[in-house]
């Protein structure tokens, strides 16, 4: 596309002016057409700086768009509306007062901030003032939003990247022979450099319309115009940006597979060295020109970036003055320019006098000369890898598109090498630059919820994270909002009459098949084959090392059906672990994940049975229905799985059902109880009740180097069954003196502290309280804590930081909360 | 001044000697490190150093120049705390200007667990002496004005861990620094030199093996990060190493608007600005062992949805590079330094994982301490590799997790 002089005109706004534009006008034209000659102003030395690339190659057209910082006018079509300004210079690009940095570039070599300000504090006092001076574009304010992105991911045989006339010969080949080819261009129309190229004339414009008119007629050949590829990763997979693809989103990346890539992005021009070679209106096509004819000097690049990414070797070809491609992967190919077939060596290096000023910029960006790459090499920094860090050469927004081959030359020349033994520095991906937003594209951040959730909504839950999931933290009541009475009258509901919960979070797997007792005997610490059908045994979960990874029940439904929970957290790791253990045994074992197929709720508290007889057929009598058996029954007509546990230390049953009976069976039994005074409770309670019972939770109260004989949980791993995961570790571990145990603690006064408060010792750091809350039963707070193992007695006294004072309490043996057990079992 | 305009080699490039008192495998910060202390503390001057690349080429000019000390364990505080104290006064030491900026660092809490975590090092710190606490969204706001800190985000804010003293340093201009100093002692540095085996008779290393040539070693220093298991080996001492890449990448300049280290373990990402004004973004450990230091995809994007859930406004900033290193992680996200019995005069300074940089001063004094005295130092007696039969595993996990 050019530009259509007899389009409308359509007007921006650049720095508060009216500029007017026309279809095909990119921002940088448009401002040019109007009189607009600097562009930016330079990183260090405030340097203005005009059009130099016109491809979006060179850092000279940076500006702010919409409130966007550091985009490239040069590239940017120009809409009508749009807010431009410019940035790094004040008060304008004209007149920029920072342009005084220029007068004080003898007091900056290279490196002069490594060599100055080694006091600390004059490095602190200039640190704030360099800050300010440097940087590019300014931030969008925070709270400002906009910029919609967008993935989609697509698969061909064949990608090429570049419909110049190299791209479109080889798309028409590889067409023609039937390939599912997608070509990827970033110019707004095919072409390559025959658009524009002054001596291309009428052969080369009837050659490439008649190469896109073969393209275009060939279906199974894809033109993603107006797009660039930023990088070409591990298994033939394209990061590809297409800029505005629909009206509602800026950006879309395309990840594209494909078996085979043909890059032909052919070549680009970089600056020569020269004094002040990076004034303004260097580069019109007159100076260029002259350049070329008195210098005989045209400084071509191939624009092989992805050729290196793809693992190719830069190997510097002096008949062709430039680093051409060398050993391309089998699946990687090169055509046109950017293999340096067309090109032909030219002298390269000004003279002396010229290579000492430091008004020969070989970086843009930064405004490295020839003179700071002289010095930095004579200080030792003469590999071109080293020269590159010290002297910050090709690491602004040009990539080192502009500068990477003076560099180069420079390091050659000074240190008697040949280019080749200078070699080049890696080309890393993205190349061009990706904006963030393109990359993360759509926000897609996922929330589960259970089915039960929108009736805790009505209940005035106030929400918290478990994972991906949300749970109640507590539920707000009519008369009472504040979260510690709010948990405690929930408490008190389930010590002294019923409570209900809801539980569908925790991760449900369900086993079939012949062997599922082996492979659980293999993978728990506990022994489960030979748990009798209907009864529910509490089993934890151990690595290599001895250390507990999770924990949760095992109901036997069937001789070969078990029914296992996890905790909320740890489903997928606990899932993928059984089945890695599972792999390459042969045994008969089916492990489907019903977690979001099955709710689940603790109905508990001394009326629990009162509430579930209601609603049931099943026995629910200690003798029908003792502690830690499960039955299959139904409730309220909904066919339920009910598992008597006691997780929170009263009489209760743990009921799993379908998740599409949810919210119903939720509201059925918070009727069936309201003549018991029942309530709902959530999270904060049970951890308070479960407290009492000193029930741990793994995660919590144990981290990741925690095993069962420090927790106080050695019954849990049988150390006499058949060989299991960790067993070397427990027998050892069974074995040895323990230095730290989970013990519980009351506080001898008032004073409640934190989860994760320090615990010391005679002064000296000794433990960590994990989990601390107020124990109506006690009136004092209670916890667990991790203390030395000599302390874990009974009565042993402790310090605790609350506040960031010190605070007595005392190791308890027992549990806080009916020690026996009793109210379990009743 | 004068200093500003003369022009004087950093460090001189030599032939390889038949014979040094130590060889020190690895020119990264860690080995420059050591032997910097070798020499300066102790007057050990028969010191070469091999790095297989150009100087700085590995892990030290990889990672994200983090420096902190505001750990979890009793073990690990006082250690990085000791090295904080080092990088303090290294500038002026050194005479060399590392810009270590110490900026304040501050670790998100997006969830209920994740502010106990950081309550557990806010009180370990205090108790110990760092400079460490615990802050609400009202003085996060006030120190990161930038950051969204309202509901919209899927894991809002909670809490943060606030390190005053924490902070960024320039990773290369440590080396060079290092490297500077030692070639002012005549300590060889020998880039390009890479090791390919270890001659080992009746339980020592007699020499070195490079495609230099053979170099006869008093004593060999592994300090190779993600290549520790690689060269262990060489030594017939296997370790309990595994490598996994660690990503990392850079945006365009912009005006400074960010001057804290961002940490969150919830969403993987830790994020800075530099002094040139770039955004300086790192992951976690990608999930799989690999030696590959190429950038891949998937992890760049997400580090960039993570980095524009705390900063949505910089959805058109523009990544520049990305790069990767090879960390060797252990089983309890400490170190391993110290002698293993097999190989008496084999000393390991590695399983630095994805924190290795911000301990160079002080893991490289305590080795030399440990080469010239054949004494442990009491602060790294934890990190000795034979916890790993005793099984007392140290426990960094919780506040290493996420990388910085």
């Amino acid at each position: 596309m050019s530009v259509d002089e007899r389009s409308e005109t359509i007007r921006f706004e650049f720095c508060g002016k009216p500029v007017e534009a026309r279809a095909g006008d990119t921002v940088a034209s448009a401002l040019y057409r109007s009189g607009q000659r600097i562009f930016t102003r330079s990183f260090k030395y405030h340097r203005p700086r005009g059009l130099l690339c016109l491809s979006g190659k060179c850092p000279n057209c940076l500006m702010n768009v919409d409130g966007v910082p550091n985009v490239r006018a040069c590239i940017t079509p120009a809409r009508a509306g749009m807010r431009v300004r410019h940035q790094n210079a004040y008060p304008s690009l004209e007149n920029d007062w920072l342009a005084i940095a220029q007068r004080f570039d003898w007091l900056m070599p290279v490196g002069w901030y490594y060599k100055t300000m080694t006091y600390p504090s004059a490095w602190h006092a200039a640190e704030p003032y360099i800050r300010k001076i440097a940087g590019l574009g300014e931030p969008p304010p925070a709270g400002s939003e906009g910029g919609e992105y967008e993935h989609n991911y697509r698969h061909a045989e064949a990608a090429i990247i570049g419909g110049g006339p190299a791209g479109l010969q080889t798309a028409v080949e590889l067409g023609s022979r039937g390939e599912q080819v997608m070509l990827i261009d970033d110019q707004p129309a095919l072409g390559g450099h025959l658009r524009y190229s002054r001596n291309s004339g009428v052969a080369a414009a009837e050659l490439i319309a008649d190469l896109i008119g073969k393209v275009q007629k060939l279906s199974n050949v894809e033109v993603l115009q107006g797009c660039y590829c930023f990088g070409l990763y591990e298994g033939n997979l394209l990061g590809i940006v297409e800029p505005n693809p629909h009206p509602n989103a800026a950006e879309r990346l395309i990840h594209l597979r494909t078996r085979r890539v043909v890059i032909a992005t052919g070549a680009y021009e970089a600056p020569l060295l020269f004094r002040n070679n990076d004034l303004v209106g260097i580069m019109l096509s007159t100076a260029a020109q002259r350049l070329i004819r008195l210098h005989g000097v045209a400084h071509r690049v191939p624009d092989a970036g992805l050729l290196s990414q793809a693992g190719a070797r830069l190997e510097w070809d002096g008949g062709k003055g430039a680093f051409v491609s060398v050993d391309l992967p089998s699946h990687v190919a090169a055509v046109g320019d950017v293999t340096g077939a067309s090109f032909i060596a030219a002298s390269r290096l000004p003279p002396e006098q010229v290579m000492a000023s430091k008004r020969a910029f070989v970086c843009l960006c930064t405004d490295v000369s020839s003179k700071d790459l002289q010095d930095a090499i004579a200080e030792g920094f003469d590999h071109i890898e080293t020269l590159k860090r010290y002297t910050t050469a090709t690491m602004g927004p040009c990539q080192g598109r502009m500068c990477q081959l003076s560099a180069i030359s420079v390091c050659a020349h000074e240190t008697q090498r040949s280019m080749g033994a200078t070699g080049t520095t890696t080309s890393r991906p993205p190349n061009p630059s990706v904006t963030l937003g393109a990359l993360a594209g759509a926000r897609h951040h996922p929330t589960r919820r259970t089915p039960m959730h929108y009736e805790h909504d009505a209940l005035g839950a106030v929400w918290m994270d478990m994972g991906e999931w949300k749970r109640p933290r507590f539920y707000k009541t009519q008369t009472n909002s504040e979260e510690k009475a709010c948990v405690e009258e929930e408490y008190r509901a389930v010590r002294e009459r019923v409570g209900l919960i809801d539980v569908s979070t925790l991760g449900k797997l369900d086993f079939k098949g012949r062997d599922c007792g082996k492979l659980l005997d293999k993978v728990y610490a506990g022994r489960l084959s030979d748990l009798r059908p209907d009864r529910v045994r509490y089993a934890v979960l151990c690595d290599e090392a001895g250390i507990m990874l999770d924990d949760g029940t095992v109901s036997r439904l069937a001789d070969d059906q078990y029914f296992i929970t996890t905790t909320t957290g740890n489903l997928e790791f606990v899932e993928q672990w059984l089945e890695w253990w599972l792999v390459g045994t042969g045994w008969d074992v089916h492990i489907t994940n019903m977690t979001g197929g099955v709710a689940a709720v603790n109905l508990a508290g001394p009326k629990a049975r009162d509430v579930l007889a209601k609603l049931t057929s099943c026995g629910l009598d200690t003798k029908a229905f003792p502690y830690m058996a499960c039955r299959r029954a139904e409730v309220a007509g909904v066919q339920a799985l009910l598992m008597r546990i006691g997780f929170v230390g009263e009489t209760g049953w743990e009921i799993h059902f379908p998740a599409e009976a949810g919210a119903y069976l939720w509201r059925t039994l918070l009727d069936a109880g309201r003549e018991f005074d029942i309530r709902p409770f959530a999270v904060e309670a049970q951890r308070l009740l479960r407290l009492e019972k000193k029930h741990v939770i793994v995660g919590v109260d144990t981290d990741a180097l925690t095993n069962p004989f420090e927790a106080g949980m050695g019954w849990v791993s049988k150390l006499d069954k058949e060989d299991f995961i960790g067993r070397a570790a427990l027998r050892r571990l069974s074995g040895e003196e323990l230095k730290q145990i989970l013990a519980g603690f009351i506080m001898n006064e008032e004073a409640l502290p934190e989860d994760g408060a320090a615990i010391l010792v005679n002064g000296r750091l000794a433990g960590r309280v994990t989990s601390a809350r107020y124990s109506p039963v006690n009136r004092k707070a209670v916890g667990l804590a991790w203390v030395p193992a000599e302390l874990a007695r009974p009565g042993a006294e402790i310090d605790v930081r609350v506040g960031g004072r010190l605070a007595r309490a005392h190791i308890t043996q027992q549990a806080f909360y009916d020690p026996e057990g009793a109210r379990l079992r009743m | 001044m004068l200093r500003l305009f003369k022009k004087e080699r950093m460090w001189r490039t030599g032939d390889l000697k038949p014979r040094y008192d130590v060889v020190i495998v690895g020119a990264g910060v860690h080995g420059l490190a050591t032997a910097y202390y070798l020499g300066s503390r102790h007057g050990i001057r028969s010191v070469a150093l091999l790095e297989k690349g150009y100087l700085g080429s590995g892990n030290s000019g990889r990672n994200t120049a983090i420096i902190r000390s505001n750990y979890r364990t009793p073990e690990g505080i006082p250690f990085y705390q000791a090295s904080v104290k080092l990088y303090e006064e290294l500038s002026r030491e050194l005479g060399w200007n590392m810009l270590f900026s110490q900026c304040g660092h501050l670790t998100l809490a997006h969830t209920d667990s994740a502010v106990n975590g950081l309550r557990v090092r806010a009180e370990n710190n205090q108790v110990l002496g760092v400079d460490s606490r615990m802050i609400f969204r009202d003085e996060i706001r006030r120190l990161v004005p930038a950051m969204d800190l309202s509901n919209r985000p899927r894991f809002p804010v909670l809490a943060a861990l606030y390190h005053p003293p924490g902070g960024i340093i320039r990773h290369d201009a440590v080396v060079w620094g290092y490297a500077r100093a030692c070639d002012r002692m005549d300590i060889d540095i020998h880039t390009f030199t890479e090791v390919t085996g270890m001659r080992v008779e009746k339980g020592k290393v007699r020499s070195v093996l490079t495609n230099r040539g053979e170099v006869a070693a008093g004593s060999v220093v592994n300090a190779t990060a993600g290549w520790a298991s690689i060269v262990s080996k060489m030594a017939r001492l296997p370790l309990q190493i595994v490598s996994h890449p660690l990503q990392a990448c850079v945006t365009e300049p912009l005006k400074p608007f960010l001057d804290k280290v961002i940490v969150s373990a919830t969403l993987h990402v830790y994020v800075n600005q530099t002094d040139k004004g770039e955004l300086v973004i790192g992951a976690e450990i990608d999930p799989y062992q690999s030696y590959s230091m190429k950038g891949t995809l998937p992890t760049l994007e997400q580090m960039a949805t993570y980095t524009l859930e705390l900063f949505p406004q910089l959805h058109g900033l523009r990544v520049l590079r990305q790069w990767a290193g090879v960390c060797d992680m252990t089983p309890d996200f400490a170190p391993i330094i110290g002698v293993a019995p097999e190989v008496e005069n084999f000393y390991m300074d590695v399983g630095w994982g994805t924190y290795g940089f911000k301990t160079a001063p002080i893991a490289g004094k305590c080795v030399a301490e440990l080469i010239a005295t054949g004494k442990t130092p009491n602060l790294i007696a934890p990190f000795s590799p034979a916890r790993f039969t005793t099984g007392q595993l140290v426990g960094e996990k919780a506040a290493a997790a996420v990388s910085t």
